[in-house]
């Protein structure tokens, strides 16, 4: 699904180069489940935002679904992941002016997809997701766990094969932190959805099929379960 | 899409109310502002457009040649115009006429009624169109003057009653009462003419009134011409000057003529002679600058402030574009809530558009002939409000959905304290215009404050002038009648009093190598002891000695008289800058003058402080039985005596009218357009400061909520209240002061020019620059510490606790 080749990210500091990734390389495929771990500031969330292609790396190859990445151009890389990948954050970053119908929505709008058929799809959604009575609050009449929801839901809505989540559990409680995962470990047997998380907690890496330590920037060990 | 962004603008605008509540103030304000400017300068701008031939209309505007720094007259020889018309063939039609005021006996009032009445002769129905309603005004009957009243008039005064074959009486300054025919009712005549009437008299003219007189005396009328369409003015100018020399040869053409196009007569008339509507189309530029700044400050507020909220909208826009929005997207949200603010206040100040339109026409002084609500002009603002919208939304929405995705996975928002170049350049715009106008409203203060209390030569309080009158044979008995009334210190019949002009007639003297003309006010000879003149040598003028004054009938033959006066050793006083400049001798005979002067009396200002010095003669009559009364109350005493007087000329003259005015109040009137233009700037720099500050304001609630991190670690270190305000302070004062700075010049400029119209003004000083300065430190100071004072006393602990 995607690989990554001799990726770096530097920032130049004087005559220093101040590596955050220095050359990873990587290979997702697809219907893989990913932990990516590692202490603060060894480069989790600048890996994973550069396979969401949030960010741009200095040097390397990048493709994605055997498209050229590091050779296309902000819109075509936009279209891209607008087709295939679902982003979830630690911090949820749901909109906080709209209501979470509204929030679920707003990829849809984005792609341009039809208002009644928009309508089916997050009816859809919020069933399954069981959060139809809930559907005109906002999100801060919404716990961290139902925010946390939401933002999953969101990142569902375009039926994306991809689903990049960094530290989606961090800002929960354990309990709320379990159902998340199990969502995830769910959607990934069922429904064959890519996951790639980032993580600091072993307990959570485990749900995952593959577990990826990063070090100052390197990928210190990978191993498969 | 549509749909969705109006109601996300909807939710966002109530969600952050003081945000918009800001805006919508601004906004509506500076809308508000420019309507109704607009409105007002498009209501002078359609000013004698709508004349079906006012394209080929023409005024005669004539200008002395041979006497240096004569001013063009908007009048000319009475023959002028019929001469023309004989002698070019380009003329087709002429009329003499002017709008006076006329008293009319209209229903009931012994006194009648004022009414503005645009004396004519026939000729106006070959220039002018006017609906007829009833009758045929256009056939002239000879033996009456015809009058033709607007519908207005026939309503109020005969019930809508058809009134064409009636007389009326009109009540004249002079002679007696004069009937006049009714031929016909027409439909009123638009506000938006110079010619501004409730009725229109005819009356033919003499025939002797019809040629240019060549015994020199000329009396002067306001001429309108109509040219065949398609003529070359410039040429048909030059063709007239050439047949004028002609005609008056051997001498040398005296006057040179110019024509004046009908369209450009209110605006564009800084001529002599009389014209009582008049506009300035210096004041439109005015009022259309001050508008556009008004808007154009209301609208920096709107984008610093929509800006200064990129940092609290990055989250959104960032998560945005990680669902797909791309950025002509997100620009189209923005700028539809861009449109949604100014939508919402242009419909606010629609409301209220029409509340305010009425002081407006109260200050102007008369009804507009055009408003908002006429259908084009309404449609081309909504038009207008809509670009403005589109142009002042797309830089703030350009700049709102900048943010690259990532920002929002980065916790840290970056340089949000700083203030971007352009945002300094907008506050420093806004101040600079702040304190230019508050600058220039301290001088047309001073200089009108200067004006006021200048010591004109005599004292203008405590003296009541009665209007001019034809005293007949009763002005001296109403005179003594009216001294006899206790708090009356002296009386004087005059044909000069303060702010009528420069005096009765005027003489072209030979001064070294120019011609100047020297102005003479004929009074009995009481008027220097009536306006407290100040004996500088010699003597007054003395109704004991009878030698000082003329028979007041030598007058009634015009000029040639004079002369034959001046001949002889009349004796007259002068001001002392007449006798310098005219080089007179006290007791003697001048070899180039007339008369004896006896006295030289201090100078005085005859005309207002727009003009200098004119040299000026006094002279005195005997018995003068036309003219207007100068009366010298004991202070207080005003009230008691004007109801005596009143009783008085009640008993002498019944079928006139009691006009009087406080001399003060005559004075007033000359510099009203100083005094509008005063209340004006005073209005529009209140408004601009206030919406400066609003915008002020705004910014500071938004640093000061930016930087509630810095501010709380700050304190944590140490830092008390002084500190934090002098940091949030400290960089709009320095805008502020690049403001000041820059406002200055501009309005020294600005003032300098403006004062070039007074003979007599004040200097511009450099405390006037200083004072504008502090104003605006002060109240932005003000402004500032509102939030910065709540942000400094603010816990440190609540800003500082993490999520």
């Amino acid at each position: 699904m995607l690989s990554l080749q001799h990726i770096s990210k530097y920032y130049q500091a004087g005559g220093n180069k101040t590596f955050v990734l220095n050359d990873i390389n990587l290979e997702v495929d697809e219907g893989e489940f990913v932990s990516i771990m590692g202490p603060s500031g060894s480069g989790k969330s600048t890996l994973l935002n550069v396979i969401g292609m949030l960010d741009e790396p200095s040097e390397g190859y990048h493709y994605f679904v055997n498209q050229p990445v590091h050779q296309l151009k902000e819109k075509q890389r936009s279209a891209l992941y607008k087709q295939y990948i679902g982003f979830v954050f630690q911090a949820y970053h749901l909109i906080d002016e709209l209501t979470v119908y509204e929030n679920i929505e707003t990829p849809l709008i984005y792609q341009d997809v039809k208002g009644s058929e928009r309508k089916a799809m997050v009816a859809d959604m919020l069933d399954r997701f069981q959060m139809v009575g809930k559907k005109d609050l906002f999100p801060a009449q919404l716990s961290g766990g139902q925010q946390q929801l939401v933002g999953i839901a969101r990142a569902l809505i375009a039926k994306p094969k991809l689903i990049l989540a960094d530290e989606p559990t961090g800002n929960l409680n354990s309990k709320q932190g379990e159902e998340i995962m199990e969502l995830f470990r769910k959607l990934n047997k069922e429904d064959g959805v890519t996951i790639i998380q980032v993580t600091h907690s072993e307990k959570n890496a485990e749900y995952g099929s593959r577990i990826i330590n990063l070090l100052d920037g390197r990928i210190e060990s990978s191993k498969k379960f | 899409m549509f749909k969705i962004n109006i109601k996300l603008a909807w939710r966002n605008l109530w969600k952050h109310k003081s945000y918009s509540l800001i805006n919508i103030v601004g906004l509506t304000t500076g809308l508000l502002a420019c309507l109704i400017v607009a409105t007002v300068v498009i209501d002078e701008l359609s000013y004698d457009t709508n004349w079906q031939k006012g394209d080929n209309i023409y005024r005669i505007i004539q200008q002395n040649s041979h006497i240096k720094g004569s001013k063009p007259m908007s009048a000319a020889f009475s023959g002028l115009a019929p001469s023309l018309k004989r002698d070019m063939p380009e003329v087709t039609g002429y009329c003499r006429m002017s709008v006076i005021t006329e008293r009319v006996k209209f229903g009931l009032d012994p006194e009648g009624v004022a009414v503005k009445n645009l004396r004519a002769e026939p000729g106006i129905w070959d220039l002018l169109d006017f609906k007829v309603l009833q009758g045929d005004p256009k056939k002239y009957v000879s033996g009456y003057t015809n009058v033709v009243i607007s519908r207005k008039l026939q309503a109020r005064y005969f019930n809508g009653q058809n009134v064409v074959g009636k007389i009326v009486e009109a009540l004249l300054d002079f002679g007696k009462p004069t009937q006049y025919l009714v031929t016909g009712v027409i439909e009123n005549i638009p506000q938006n003419t110079h010619l501004r009437a409730d009725m229109i008299t005819v009356q033919e003219y003499r025939a002797s009134d019809n040629i240019i007189p060549t015994n020199g005396a000329y009396t002067f009328e306001t001429q309108y011409i109509l040219l065949k369409s398609g003529t070359d003015v410039p040429a048909f100018t030059a063709k007239v000057n050439k047949w004028y020399k002609k005609h008056n040869a051997p001498k040398p053409a005296d006057y040179i003529y110019q024509f004046q196009p009908m369209k450009d007569i209110y605006l564009k008339s800084d001529f002599g002679g009389w014209q009582s509507v008049r506009g300035s189309i210096q004041n439109v530029y005015i009022f259309s600058a001050v508008a556009v700044l008004l808007l154009l400050i209301a609208c920096i507020n709107f984008v610093n402030l929509t800006i200064s909220r990129v940092f609290n909208r990055a989250k959104e826009t960032g998560i945005r574009k990680v669902l797909g929005a791309g950025k002509g997207q997100l620009m189209l949200r923005f700028l539809t809530e861009s449109v949604l603010f100014f939508a919402i206040s242009f419909v606010i100040a629609l409301t209220l558009y029409p509340f305010l339109i009425k002081y407006v026409e109260e200050f102007m002084g008369h009804k507009l002939a055009i408003n908002l609500y006429s259908s084009a002009f309404l449609l081309g603002v909504i038009l207008v409000v809509l670009l403005v919208s589109l142009g002042t939304g797309l830089y703030p929405a350009w700049y709102l959905s900048k943010p690259k995705p990532v920002v929002i996975l980065r916790d840290k928002v970056s340089s949000g304290m700083q203030l971007n170049i352009l945002k300094k350049a907008l506050v420093v715009g806004q101040f600079a215009i702040s304190v230019s106008i508050i600058i220039i409203t301290i001088v047309v203060q001073k200089q009108l404050n200067f004006m006021n209390t200048k010591d004109l030569g005599f004292d203008k309080n405590n003296l009541i002038n009665i209007d001019y009158n034809d005293w007949g044979k009763y002005g001296q008995a109403f005179k003594k009648r009216v001294k006899a009334i206790p708090g009356v210190q002296n009386a004087s019949i005059t044909n000069w009093y303060p702010s009528s002009g420069t005096g009765s007639m005027s003489i072209e003297m030979p001064i070294g190598k120019e011609k100047k003309e020297v102005f003479f006010i004929m009074a009995d000879a009481d008027l220097a002891d009536v306006l407290k003149f100040k004996t500088k040598s010699g003597r007054l003028l003395s109704s004991a000695n009878v030698s000082d004054a003329m028979n007041a009938d030598s007058l009634m033959y015009g000029m040639s008289d004079i002369a034959v006066a001046q001949k002889g050793a009349l004796p007259l006083i002068t001001t002392q800058y007449t006798a310098n400049l005219l080089d007179l001798k006290l007791n003697k005979k001048g070899d180039k003058m007339f008369g004896v002067m006896v006295g030289v009396i201090n100078d005085f200002y005859s005309e207002s402080l727009h003009n200098k010095l004119k040299p000026t003669i006094i002279q005195a009559i005997s018995d003068p039985n036309f003219g207007a009364m100068l009366i010298r109350v004991t202070p207080g005493a005003g009230k008691q005596v004007l109801s005596k007087v009143n009783k008085i000329f009640k008993e002498l003259y019944p079928a006139k009218a009691f006009e009087y005015k406080w001399v003060g109040d005559l004075i007033d009137e000359q510099y009203k357009t100083e005094h509008k233009l005063q209340q004006l700037f005073t209005v529009f720099s209140v408004l601009i400061i206030f919406l400066a500050c609003l915008g002020l304001f705004g910014l500071v609630t938004f640093t000061a909520e930016q930087r509630i991190k810095e501010i709380g670690i700050r304190k944590v270190l140490g830092a008390g209240v002084p500190d934090i305000v002098a940091l949030i302070s400290k960089d709009y004062l320095w805008l502020i002061a690049i403001a000041i700075v820059v406002a200055s010049p501009v309005a020294w400029y600005a003032m300098s020019k403006w004062l070039q119209d007074f003979a007599y003004r004040i200097n511009i000083q450099w405390w006037m620059f200083a004072l504008g300065g502090v104003v605006a430190v002060l109240i932005s100071l003000l402004t500032i510490s509102v939030q910065s004072v709540k942000a400094a006393i603010a816990n440190p602990v609540k800003s500082l606790r993490s999520e």
